[in-house]
């Protein structure tokens, strides 16, 4: 099952159990919503193409002590709502949770205007904002069960699963102290692909200001593979002063494309595709 | 509160601004007597939220008359520790319930509290003072179309009408395009204690969703302030302080 499809679901189970939780949506993936709304028709509503209203909405539903869930479409949320997440929800110190789809380019075909490699960079400044990025459905499900109620700005990336086994936030996949490590956010890569391996391997699925990173220290080469623009974990790496590290980088390096087709065209344009990713992988480690 | 009461009001802002070098006087100005109004009678049972954040000086020496602040917190006015900013900051003030200064922001979270104390059944009704400005923020005219839909009638939207926008583009016939949205319009002088009194109080007790549209004048007050775009963000010199106290006969 998708994580757009268990999305859906878990909203159901959780308004169920919770009866503080109200969802907006922004015209999107109504209908499979259409159970909620007959079971639930005052808690959840569709605001529409309205998304800065939308997001002010839920900061004065916050206010009045319910949990907001907000959703639609990546760049609709993080880019046209800008403002009314930062100062509504993060300068307020209300919480929420922003449910985005399709961003990076999952909505290839659409072009630009349906692309958001930036989000994380851009939400990512706010250091009480925190960050998912699951990379399938069940870890979804699980993140979003466990956090909605946490009191905080938390914002949920659902993208296309890459990931089968379930796993917990931020974890060592592989962990045989070896010399080099490879960082793997979210559905970035799944690491089955990548064949020998020469370095250990950790999982973030969550980016907060309380991230640990204190463990890469041992590490000579680090090597991350991040899903979006704007080389975030090597800026909290370097934040964190841990300078010794050689670090690479491999993500998407442009916000604006002027192409179309499917996602994997669009990535191996963008050198983002897995055999690209491995590629420059396995360089790095073997230099 | 007598006519000296609301220049003494006057003053105490000016001088804020000439120390600070701070504050927007005009729209302080204008708002002066709906916030003394509101925060005088109606505070306790509802919730407000200055949408104009700009004016919160107006908002600021209105509590320190009104003993909800002391003069020491008043002074501190945009101090670096100060909990009273050129726009309000809802974390340190929670009497504004909303940090503002953008403006478009209120309405959006005044309907979200709202829709969120008719939920719970509540007797409070949410009172949103916006600018006439922000009637061309497209956020206002969502929220209103939010408002009508959700059947949103515990909260009263006041517009200060002090005719910000004839210097850009003008927005002609307020009443007749709000008339869409509202059966309930009130359309007063924002100056007159009175009017205003008796406008919020019809609004609170009806079940509707009500506007009152509050006619007011940039500046109020003070003859070189009034309706002078000159003034939307200056502070007085020694000088001039000195001669809008005569002005105000203090």
């Amino acid at each position: 099952m998708s994580m757009r499809k268990k999305f859906p679901e878990t909203i159901e189970l959780l308004m169920k159990k919770n009866k503080n939780i109200f969802c907006l949506l922004g015209d999107i993936g109504v209908f499979s919503f259409r159970n909620i709304f007959d079971k639930y028709k005052d808690r959840i509503l569709n605001m529409s193409t309205m998304e800065q209203s939308m997001v002010g909405f839920g900061a004065g539903l916050s206010k009045g002590g319910y949990i907001p869930i907000i959703h639609t479409i990546a760049p609709f949320l993080v880019l046209r709502a800008l403002e009314q997440i930062k100062i509504d929800f993060v300068y307020n110190k209300l919480s929420c949770n922003i449910v985005s789809v399709g961003a990076s380019n999952d909505y290839a075909k659409l072009g630009t205007t349906h692309h958001c490699f930036e989000d994380i960079s851009i939400l990512s400044n706010y250091s009480d904002v925190n960050i998912f990025l699951p990379s399938n459905s069940n870890e979804f499900q699980n993140l979003l069960q466990k956090n909605y109620n946490n009191k905080l700005v938390n914002y949920f990336r659902i993208t296309e699963e890459t990931r089968k086994i379930k796993i917990n936030e931020n974890s060592f996949i592989e962990n045989n102290k070896k010399k080099n490590l490879l960082i793997v956010v979210g559905n970035a890569i799944d690491e089955h692909l990548i064949g020998d391996k020469k370095f250990d391997i950790y999982y973030i699925n969550r980016i907060s200001k309380n991230i640990n990173l204190n463990f890469i220290s041992r590490y000579k080469k680090i090597t991350i593979v991040e899903p979006f623009f704007g080389n975030i974990i090597e800026r909290l790496i370097r934040e964190k002063k841990y300078l010794k590290n050689e670090i690479l980088t491999i993500s998407y390096n442009e916000t604006i494309l002027h192409k179309y087709g499917n996602k994997s065209e669009q990535d191996f344009y963008l050198g983002f595709d897995n055999l690209s990713v491995i590629k420059k992988i396995k360089k790095f480690n073997a230099q | 509160m007598s006519k000296k009461g609301l220049s003494i009001i006057r003053y105490d802002i000016l001088k804020s601004c000439h120390i600070t070098k701070e504050g927007h006087i005009g729209s302080a100005f204008s708002i002066l007597e709906l916030i003394y109004i509101i925060f005088q009678k109606y505070l306790k049972k509802n919730y407000f939220i200055l949408s104009k954040g700009h004016a919160s000086i107006g908002a600021y020496s209105v509590m320190h008359h009104l003993g909800f602040i002391s003069k020491k917190a008043y002074d501190s006015f945009c101090n670096f520790n100060s909990n009273l900013g050129g726009h309000p900051d809802s974390t340190k003030m929670p009497i504004f319930n909303f940090s503002t200064g953008s403006l478009g922001h209120g309405l959006p979270n005044s309907s979200g509290l709202a829709y969120a104390l008719k939920q719970k059944k509540s007797k409070k009704k949410v009172i949103c003072l916006i600018g006439d400005q922000e009637l061309m923020e497209g956020t206002t005219w969502e929220s209103l179309h939010i408002i009508e839909n959700y059947k949103i009638k515990n909260l009263i939207l006041i517009i200060d009408r002090n005719k910000s926008d004839f210097r850009s583009i003008r927005f002609l016939e307020i009443k007749k395009k709000l008339s869409v949205f509202s059966d309930k319009i009130h359309e007063i002088n924002g100056h007159n204690l009175l009017e205003i009194k008796d406008a919020l109080k019809k609004s609170l007790t009806n079940k509707s969703f009500n506007i009152i549209i509050a006619n007011t004048v940039k500046g109020y007050g003070i003859k070189s302030i009034k309706n002078n775009p000159a003034w939307h963000h200056k502070s007085p010199t020694t000088e001039e302080l000195k001669n809008f106290k005569k002005e105000l006969c203090l």
